[in-house]
């Protein structure tokens, strides 16, 4: 059996979304596709999967990619889908806890190339809605909706890259005294 | 670079690859030899093999079928960083014991 869930994450938190495909896995809906807000579920045994998101560094047919992911489907780890950078794995409870990374530095890694990519985004749209704003401003326009998008979603993003930052600052610190 | 400290996971997967294995080879005997303490997770292990290939520390085994799965093995220069380590390690491990030791008495 089979169902779909729509579902907007507007809050650019991969960990809650990762925390809500685990909810749905535990509960015996495990992910098997996703597309933008729109995930596909099969029933499984309650907890039978554990889900992971990974951002990886170069786009999903880059030969690197590749490799990467033939590697970890050799562990066990199976692909369930992928959106703009992002793959969503899935693997057997029974197999043992399921984690991408088990040391600081590749943590640590991830993490920054997690930052790059909002950093960016937070940038670009700001910088739209800034524009936005001005020209219609000049133009005697008080209010514009597309601009204050932007710059919404750009003071939002900027919010999430300062909350990553910390994580990141806070692992950074520990490393000092273990791996 | 001489005795500069190798990570716990990069230590264990050297000692492992004397003989040559697979990644899931890798992490389980890892898991084995720590006494379940050490799981090397897929990301981190994928990045530590891709690093000491680059590094020349290990080396891939050319499988004799393609549909198998890919193996390593460690070179001489990984043999000589993972016996620098353990020199390192015994220096460590043997200040530790005399000085907490002295310390006791």
């Amino acid at each position: 059996m089979r169902k779909i869930v729509w579902k907007v994450i507007l809050d650019w938190d991969y960990e809650a979304e990762e925390r809500w495909l685990n909810e749905m896995a535990a509960d015996g809906w495990a992910m098997v596709s996703t597309r933008l807000f729109r995930y596909e579920f099969e029933k499984t045994e309650p907890g039978e999967y554990a889900i992971r998101m990974q951002k990886l560094e170069n786009g999903i047919k880059h030969p690197k990619s590749k490799k990467y992911l033939e590697f970890i489907r050799e562990m066990g780890i199976e692909v369930v889908g992928s959106l703009v950078g992002w793959v969503y794995l899935r693997k057997k409870t029974a197999d043992g806890p399921f984690e991408l990374f088990s040391d600081k530095e590749s943590r640590i890694k991830h993490l920054t190339s997690i930052i790059y990519v909002f950093a960016a985004l937070a940038g670009v749209n700001l910088a739209v809605g800034i524009v936005n704003v001005a020209m219609y401003a000049a133009m005697k326009v008080p209010f514009n909706l597309f601009g204050m998008v932007n710059l919404l979603v750009g003071a939002s993003m900027c919010w999430y890259v300062k909350r990553l930052l910390n994580n990141r600052k806070r692992l950074k610190k520990e490393q000092q005294i273990y791996e | 670079m001489k005795n500069v400290a190798l990570t716990e996971a990069v230590y264990y997967m050297l000692l492992s690859l004397i003989k040559p294995m697979h990644g899931y080879g890798i992490m389980q005997n890892v898991e084995e030899l720590s006494g379940g303490r050490v799981r090397l997770a897929a990301g981190t292990l994928y990045g530590a093999i891709t690093t000491l290939l680059e590094k020349g520390w290990i080396e891939s085994v050319d499988a004799e079928d393609a549909s198998r799965k890919k193996e390593y093995q460690i070179t001489s220069l990984g043999r000589t960083a993972l016996l620098d380590e353990i020199e390192r390690l015994r220096e460590l491990y043997e200040n530790g014991c005399r000085i907490t030791q002295e310390d006791a008495q």
